[in-house]
């Protein structure tokens, strides 16, 4: 069986091939590894890769899942289920105007009004979250079309919270081509 | 609370809205209910606390690391209300909480400071012409500051203003108190604090030092004793200083002197921290004693019955402090759920943790999820158990530092002490964890499809065959 996994951003092709109950042979890039496994719970497995021992510890979280080998994490999905559905929404949340806190916060100061000139990495507004604060900076030069949140505001990644009019146009449209 | 259980002493835990399944409400014998997640609404707000207290009929308060731990209307409070604050008295948290004054009463001591301002100020022409004096690079620290919180390095003048107004604002919601002052950034230094204990008759002692220079955002990550770079009579000089310093201050309990070392070996005072740390059980971990206890029987008024002379300690400990947070993006807070964990174990392992599979990290508060310490008879053994524990510590559903912890534990410079406040900045700048367990992990990926028999489900309805024979063979490994 082919199996085209998203681990992390890369993207990896491997053919899968059950050889018995406990056994398991891959092949990537003519790499052939052969994994003996046990399932211990729904998040433990002990692996025989090559015939080398290791404990992989396993949560779903969407359609991912985060592998944990040796203190490393990874996380992995299934290109072919989850790259479907949300094609479209990814090439949407790539327009550049955004200025969105990157996790849940708290907004402390906002540095810029309606109508003021910014120029690209000036700071616009600073946000806390877990006490620590971060001060996100303007995407581009442009004026602000509207400031859409109040100090003391709960925001959410993916909110917008100041709108900016981008000068040049032009590469907007660039870069909001399907690519 | 675990000292207090072994010592016969009953709890009570206070908790807001966003830690009603925090593990310390879990754990006490009883537990009030303060409000709102905010911890204005909650753990900072002292007239709910001091009704808890009361109406569970409590006889002292633990302030604990945070919030209220060194405020000192807090002490005034429970002092005036006949409820035990076990801490030192208010009037030495207000002198040594604000740094400035702090600064004051150890220069008194004849215990040497930063260069910088022994006053705060609010005035920008002010504040950017001390800088100057100062020169740069400056650290914009906040005058009631510890923990990080309301410190801003700034290097150039033109950042100046930003990183005032922004040191000042955090400072203001996390001690109420928005005032800051400057001090010369002292580039590759060593932190390193010593541990005191004071009784109310007098008697001080410290419990020898702890080397703490691995940071980020000024945030200790990795903490250490005795310190690599810790000679006889380095030690001497230097705990004689934090007993000076406690002995000026009048202090009572246990505390903390820190210092900064510079690479020949001056240190000067930074601050004290009047309180219970983080990273005390390192300390515990060598001297055998439980702070705690300490603690507890100082502010009921016992004598210490440690002398300096028979305060011995033995072997190394190691402590790392795991945080909800990402270490590949900039060490960003990573709120969350904790889907799976698992906490290491074995001889000289200890986890004082604060989560549990199932746990809902709130985003309201420190991202601190546990502290894993570690204890062996030498440095080299103390790192190598250290590297095990953490590889075997497993913590799904949000990021942690574990990662990059092990490759901090595991890379020469460490090894070699060479551990200054930079040395995140200088050694690992950029880190990405060398993911070599890539195709097991992808294996463990594919077996774990299997065994749920979706894969093959999704292909069946996708390719409309039967012929696969992973179809007909159903789940397996079970």
């Amino acid at each position: 069986m082919e199996y085209h996994l998203k681990i992390g951003e890369n993207m990896i092709s491997l053919h899968a091939e059950k050889k018995g109950d406990h056994s398991i042979t891959l092949s990537r890039d003519n790499c052939i590894l052969d994994v003996e496994f046990t399932v211990i719970s729904e998040h433990h497995q002990h692996l025989l890769v090559n015939g080398c021992p290791l404990n992989a510890y396993l949560a779903r979280d969407g359609n991912t899942r985060m592998v944990m080998i040796k203190g490393i994490p990874y996380s992995i999905g299934d290109a072919d289920v989850i790259d479907a559905p949300s094609r479209g929404k990814k090439r949407a949340q790539v327009i550049p105007q955004e200025i969105t806190p990157p996790m849940p916060a708290v907004v402390v100061r906002i540095l810029v009004s309606r109508g003021d000139r910014v120029k690209q990495g000036d700071s616009v507004i600073v946000v806390s979250s877990m006490k620590m604060e971060t001060t996100l900076t303007a995407p581009s030069d442009g004026s602000v079309r509207s400031v859409n949140v109040a100090e003391g505001d709960k925001v959410m990644p993916g909110h917008i919270l100041i709108d900016i009019d981008r000068d040049d146009a032009a590469t907007t449209k660039e870069e909001s081509q399907p690519g | 609370m675990n000292t207090c259980r072994e010592m016969g002493i009953a709890t009570v835990a206070v908790y807001s809205e966003a830690d009603r399944k925090a593990v310390h409400v879990l754990k006490a014998d009883q537990a009030v209910f303060l409000g709102d997640s905010d911890p204005a609404e909650s753990y900072l707000n002292i007239d709910k606390i001091i009704e808890a207290a009361k109406e569970t009929g409590a006889e002292a308060v633990h302030p604990g690391y945070g919030f209220l731990a060194e405020n000192p209307l807090f002490a005034e409070r429970c002092e005036r209300e006949k409820l035990v604050f076990i801490g030192p008295p208010s009037h030495v948290i207000r002198d040594l909480g604000n740094k400035t004054v702090a600064r004051r009463t150890v220069v008194a001591g004849g215990v040497p400071v930063i260069p910088g301002m022994n006053r705060p100020e609010s005035d920008p022409g002010i504040l950017a012409r001390e800088a100057e004096n100062i020169g740069y690079p400056v650290l914009v620290k906040a005058a009631a500051g510890g923990g990080g919180k309301g410190m801003r390095i700034v290097t150039s003048p033109k950042d100046f203003q930003e990183a005032c107004a922004s040191a000042s604002s955090e400072a203001g919601r996390a001690f109420s108190d928005g005032s800051i002052y400057l001090e010369r950034y002292l580039t590759r230094s060593r932190h390193v604090e010593f541990q005191i204990v004071a009784d109310q008759h007098g008697h001080v002692v410290h419990l020898f030092e702890r080397e703490c220079s691995i940071q980020r955002r000024h945030q200790k990550i990795i903490e250490e004793t005795p310190s690599p770079i810790m000679t006889f009579e380095l030690r001497q000089r230097m705990g004689a200083a934090a007993v000076a310093v406690a002995k000026a201050s009048g202090y009572v309990n246990a505390g903390t002197v820190e210092f900064l070392v510079d690479q020949q070996g001056n240190f000067y005072f930074l601050e004290v921290n009047t309180r219970l740390q983080v990273e005390h059980p390192i300390t515990e971990m060598i001297t055998g004693l439980d702070i705690v206890r300490i603690q507890l029987e100082v502010a009921s008024g016992s004598q210490l019955s440690l002398t300096q002379e028979n305060v011995r300690s033995r072997g190394h400990a190691i402590e790392c402090r795991i945080y909800a947070e990402d270490p590949e993006k900039g060490f960003y807070p990573s709120p969350g759920k904790i889907i799976y964990m698992r906490e290491p174990s074995g001889p000289g392992v200890r986890n004082d943790c604060g989560i549990y599979s199932g746990f809902q990290v709130p985003v309201e508060y420190d991202p601190i999820l546990s502290k894993l310490i570690v204890y062996a008879e030498d440095r080299n053994q103390a790192i190598m158990r250290m590297i095990q524990a953490l590889e075997d510590y497993v913590i799904l559903g949000v990021s942690t530092p574990v990662p990059f912890l092990i490759d901090v534990l595991k890379s020469e410079a460490f090894a070699r002490g060479d551990t200054f406040t930079d040395f995140i900045d200088t050694h690992f700048s950029g880190w990405k964890p060398d993911r070599f367990d890539e195709d097991a992990a992808c294996a463990a990926f594919i077996i774990d499809e299997l065994s749920r028999g979706r894969k093959a489900e999704a292909t069946a309805t996708q390719q409309g065959a039967g012929l696969s024979p992973w179809q007909t063979l159903g789940p397996w490994g079970r």
